[in-house]
């Protein structure tokens, strides 16, 4: 019985090692990936390009949506960053959703709002629209307050009231920057197959603000801030580009992404049932377009940037990865027989099982690691010295992918003009994994223990406004 | 016993010593390209300060020893700096015409910078032919029509773009026909590119135009739409025909085109016959075309139109929203009514009382 059991821990000991490998030199694979894409990327949109989109009559118009709910610190500052927007024809629709707090009473102070009659296309089925407001200083500002139903359901009724071709999705606690939705159009320029387009998310804390703009780039004096900002350089210049360049994206982040309007509406708008909305619209897109057979792309764009504030303390934070972790689960079941099915290409074979594998099971694996590492020190099967190499291997490998990500930046946008905040950042790469790494896997183990019990909801995130920064 | 680290602690040691050297490598590189690319923004900004002025005297200059003068004063300068100071020269010129660009010319022409250019225009790096065709087209460069006709063939999409962009600068209708012929690339980006090149060169390209939907009938829904974006009015004939084709694509191009010529009498009632047709595009288009044309007389025929389709029903309150009294009158008619048609109604009265102007165009 114990010789059964010691061989099952070696193998198992032995299959977390390669998953291990796996797991990281797919995140170097995409690093590399991504290093070739942003040098292309960056000698082929130039600003010109941009006066181009900005001064064409072939552009089209865009609504900007967003969902606001208890958003009273940052209604204003966010709005008025909007609406700054530098974009030949755009309006912003910003929709209340039942907030409790007075979100609607300083929009309507701040921004001139009446109450106005406005005729809606209801394609989406959303919660009651109570009123449509507009405002009379800023044309193209239009807010609908509506009963509680949801960000999804928020965003369903913005799309509904939505005037242009083209709709941005993003979070009402957003700061676009002005250019941010002229490079976004790009790609729907360049090819009309182009449903949607995802832009880089960075974070906001730490860094200058004035009239809802960043006027200075510096990394967050609070730590769990800090994490994140190595965090999502490398979730979205390694990882995302390189999916995009696969035409692997399967998410185009809730915080900033634009669409084509009809496609949108054609597939029912976002799914309300979902935490993981934006994950969820992005994977249906891909299973109704290859469904179809239609040529189709979904892409990630490094450059138009959507500044967003992260948790500052470990109890959002950790409420935050949970509900990530949950609306990951909640996707790849609702989606579950496109996951190995050929019919769905690279999306069905590579995107959707890399996202089960090292995605949804990784915490998961990366746990049991832990225990099989101490059992097997407990059973002899391995020595300390073994044990200390397999850490000093994990970290050493970490520290190499957070760093390529600091390259990325750097070889690409430099937004971190400072050497101490560069060299801050790869201290960054190196302390994570003492701790906030293994914070972060115990979340979202949490996270997929809440899925499975059915747990729902969002949990709470404390805002600070952008003016306090 | 068995040991795994017995098995793979070699392995793991020599994989472990490879992601140092690799780690330090990227340490290293992150390092110097951090410091090679601030040195380079601070050279940079002091070569901007140094020719900054000199450029400007070039850009200003409004008599001949003048603009004479600064050009001297920038042949002084290493040939390091060129690529620099004919990035300083060209940029200004994006947003400006005449004199500036005139001044220009004679500068890049004698600095060397027209030369490179058309040299650049060859070499194999797309980037360095994509700015060359640029720069050549701001500066209205002699002798580029052709170079820049050849770049219309290349293989990256971008040198095309920008080849496309300079032509429209050159402003030679002798390049209409091969812009035209770049219409059917692929990008929608590189069509729209085309498109405002040949608004670029203005009415006079009617002709054209015209002679490329017959020989291409597939482009008559776009040649229908340059025609309405370039104001070419002596092409409103065939527009008017073509509002009748088969295809309701062209017929709804032909009426957004006719909606920013302007509607004559003819037109004025092509439009009003296409509020009955088939295609929701086509009647949306015809109720633009006519809230543009101001006729009061249209009102009661769009106010038909309100509880039609949704894209037809909006088409048709703004142009009531911008006929003025007429369509006031029919707004206020229907603003009780049930469904779209009240509920668009209401709306446009309430726009008109809020913002007076009518709205604007749509």
């Amino acid at each position: 019985m114990r010789g059964v059991f010691v061989t099952l821990l070696l193998v198992f000991e032995q299959l977390v090692l390669l998953y291990f490998f796996a797991i990281n030199t797919s995140y170097l694979v995409c690093s590399v990936l991504a290093f070739f894409q942003l040098r292309q990327h960056r000698h082929r949109w130039t600003t010109r390009e941009l006066e181009a989109v900005v001064q064409s009559p072939a552009t089209p118009g865009v609504s900007v949506i967003a969902p606001a709910y208890n958003e009273q610190t940052t209604i204003v500052e966010s709005m008025r960053s909007l609406l700054l927007l530098n974009y030949p024809q755009f309006e912003v629709i910003c929709v209340n959703d039942g907030s409790k707090d007075d979100t609607l009473k300083r929009a309507t102070e701040a921004f001139d709002l009446v109450e106005a009659p406005m005729a809606v296309d209801s394609v989406i089925k959303t919660a009651k629209v109570r009123s449509i407001y507009r405002s009379l200083t800023h044309a193209e500002f239009v807010m609908v307050d509506k009963e509680n139903g949801g960000r999804a359901d928020a965003l369903n009724a913005g799309i509904n009231a939505a005037r242009y071709p083209l709709i941005c999705l993003i979070d009402a606690d957003s700061l676009l920057e002005p250019n941010a939705l002229t490079q976004a159009v790009l790609p729907f320029l360049e090819s009309p197959d182009t449903l949607g387009v995802g832009g880089i998310i960075r974070v906001v804390n730490g860094c200058k603000v004035e009239a809802g703009r960043v006027t200075e780039v510096r990394v967050p004096s609070n730590w769990v801030a800090r994490f994140q900002v190595v965090e999502y350089l490398r979730a979205f210049l390694a990882g995302r580009v390189a999916h995009s360049a696969m035409g692997a994206l399967l998410i185009i982040s809730g915080a900033f992404g634009v669409y084509r309007r009809q496609e949108v509406l054609d597939a029912g708008g976002l799914e309300h049932r979902t935490i993981g909305e934006d994950m969820e619209l992005c994977v249906r897109m891909h299973r109704i377009m290859r469904d179809r057979k239609q040529p189709y792309r979904l892409v990630f764009l490094p450059d138009p940037v959507c500044w967003t504030e992260v948790p500052e303390s470990t109890a959002i934070l950790g409420n935050q990865r949970n509900r990530w972790q949950r609306g990951l689960f909640q996707v790849l079941g609702y989606h579950r027989n496109m996951i190995g099915n050929p019919r769905y290409g690279i999306v069905g074979m590579l995107a959707l099982p890399y996202y089960v594998l090292f995605e949804a099971l990784g915490p998961l694996i990366e746990i049991s690691g832990y225990i099989v590492t101490i059992g097997a020190l407990f059973y002899g099967l391995i020595n300390w010295r073994y044990a200390e190499l397999m850490f000093l291997l994990s970290v050493v490998y970490g520290t190499l992918i957070s760093l390529a990500a600091v390259v990325l930046e750097e070889i690409s946008y430099r937004r971190y003009k400072r050497a101490s905040d560069l060299l801050l950042l790869i201290g960054l790469g190196i302390i994570e994994n003492f701790g906030f790494r293994q914070l972060t896997t115990w979340w979202r183990i949490k996270g997929t223990y809440d899925y499975l019990r059915g747990k729902g909801g969002w949990g709470a995130m404390t805002r600070t406004g952008f003016s306090a920064k | 016993m068995f040991l795994l680290s017995d098995l793979f602690r070699d392995y793991l040691i020599v994989f472990l010593q490879a992601s140092f050297v690799a780690l330090g490598v990227l340490f290293a590189y992150v390092l110097i390209r951090h410091g090679v690319a601030t040195w380079q923004e601070q050279r940079d900004e002091r070569v901007r300060a140094l020719y900054q002025p000199d450029v400007d005297a070039v850009l200003t200059s409004t008599r001949p020893d003048d603009l004479a003068a600064a050009i001297d004063r920038l042949q002084a300068a290493p040939p390091r700096h060129l690529t620099r100071i004919g990035a300083m020269l060209i940029k200004p010129l994006r947003v400006t015409s005449g004199s500036p660009v005139d001044a220009v010319r004679a500068a890049a022409a004698q600095l060397g910078l027209t030369e490179r250019w058309m040299k650049d225009l060859e070499v194999h790096t797309w980037w360095r032919q994509a700015e060359a065709a640029r720069a050549l087209g701001l500066i209205r460069a002699d002798g580029a029509l052709r170079p820049l006709l050849a770049r219309l063939e290349d293989p990256h999409e971008e040198v095309r773009a920008a080849a496309v962009e300079a032509l429209g600068h050159l402003g030679d209708p002798g390049c209409v026909p091969a812009l035209l012929r770049a219409l059917p690339d692929a990008s929608r980006h590189q069509r729209a590119r085309v498109v405002e090149s040949i608004r670029e060169l203005g009415p006079n390209v009617a002709h054209a135009l015209v002679a490329h939907a017959r020989a291409h009938p597939d482009d008559l829904a776009i040649v229908a739409e340059l025609i309405g974006f370039t104001g070419a009015a002596s092409a409103a004939d065939d527009v008017l025909a073509w509002s009748s084709h088969t295809d309701p694509k062209v017929r709804a191009a032909s009426l957004q085109a006719l909606g920013s010529l302007g509607l004559d009498d003819r037109a004025y009632y092509y439009a009003l016959r296409a509020l009955g047709d088939t295609s929701d595009a086509v009647r949306a288009m015809a109720a633009r075309a006519l809230g543009r044309s101001r006729r009061a007389d249209a009102a009661p025929y769009l106010a038909q139109h309100l509880g039609d389709e949704w894209l037809v029903a909006a088409h048709a309150a703004t142009a009531l929203r911008m006929l003025g009294p007429s369509g006031e009158r029919e707004l206020k008619a229907r603003q009780e009514a049930p469904g779209l048609a009240g509920v668009l109604a209401r709306q446009m009265l309430w726009e008109r009382r809020s913002r007076p102007d009518g709205g604007g165009p749509t």
